[in-house]
């Protein structure tokens, strides 16, 4: 069997072409775009984000997990 | 370097904010940190996850210069001995953006633009279902109605 893979059209950066070139950890709204419902982060592979993008919204989740402006679990 | 500085207490606390934004002033100036405009207010916020039982929290931040970096453990460690602040956070300016505080505009109306620009697509959808849900309505009405006479 030759199983052909549909290639999805790739996503491109939210961040690059938006010009955004920091993430407020405050901005819960943004961030909540990159995480799935459960409050994970979703992985770039899924959001489209570039590494360097994708490195400044896991940080600023995390930091405000930490303040508790996200949650860390949704149940 | 500019950092910012966010802190909250518990919203039970909430009248102890002027006092507890003075003695953080006073640990920062102590420690040649340079305040950069008043303390931006985000105000009552309720917790994302329960911390010791409380559920809402205050919320203020303020930008700040130090030129010594090496002292940010100590402000950190002295600001983290005050027990009125129930957590802070600091963070290079640059990693957050351009200033929300200060002058310009309150953090409230830029998470207002955010809410803005997610509730457009929204109303759309919204604007969409309920005609559909009429239109369906309307023929389960008329089924119905052609049903029920006899």
């Amino acid at each position: 069997m030759n199983q052909q893979q549909i290639q999805a059209p790739k996503k491109s950066c939210y961040f690059c072409s938006n010009n955004i070139d920091a993430v407020d950890y405050k901005d819960t709204l943004l961030m909540r775009k990159f995480m799935n419902s459960q409050a994970k982060i979703v992985p770039p592979r899924r959001s489209g984000n570039c590494a360097r993008h994708q490195r400044m919204v896991t940080r600023s989740i995390k930091r405000a997990r930490a303040m508790a402006l996200l949650s860390y679990t949704i149940k | 370097m500019e950092y910012e500085l966010l802190f909250f207490t518990y919203a039970s606390n909430e009248n102890k904010v002027p006092g507890i934004k003075k003695e953080l002033e006073e640990i920062l100036t102590n420690h040649g940190g340079k305040l950069s405009g008043d303390f931006t207010d985000i105000g009552k916020r309720k917790f994302a996850y329960p911390i010791k039982r409380e559920t809402h929290g205050y919320y203020s931040f303020v930008r700040l210069t130090l030129e010594d970096t090496a002292k940010l453990p100590e402000i950190n460690k002295r600001i983290g001995l005050n027990n009125q602040v129930t957590r802070h956070l600091i963070v290079k300016a640059s990693e957050v953006g351009k200033p929300v505080s200060a002058s310009g505009t309150p953090p409230q109306e830029i998470m207002a633009e955010e809410k803005k620009i997610e509730e457009i697509p929204q109303e759309k959808a919204s604007e969409s279902k309920p005609k559909a849900n009429m239109d369906d309505l309307d023929e389960k009405l008329n089924e119905l109605l052609d049903e029920t006479p006899s």
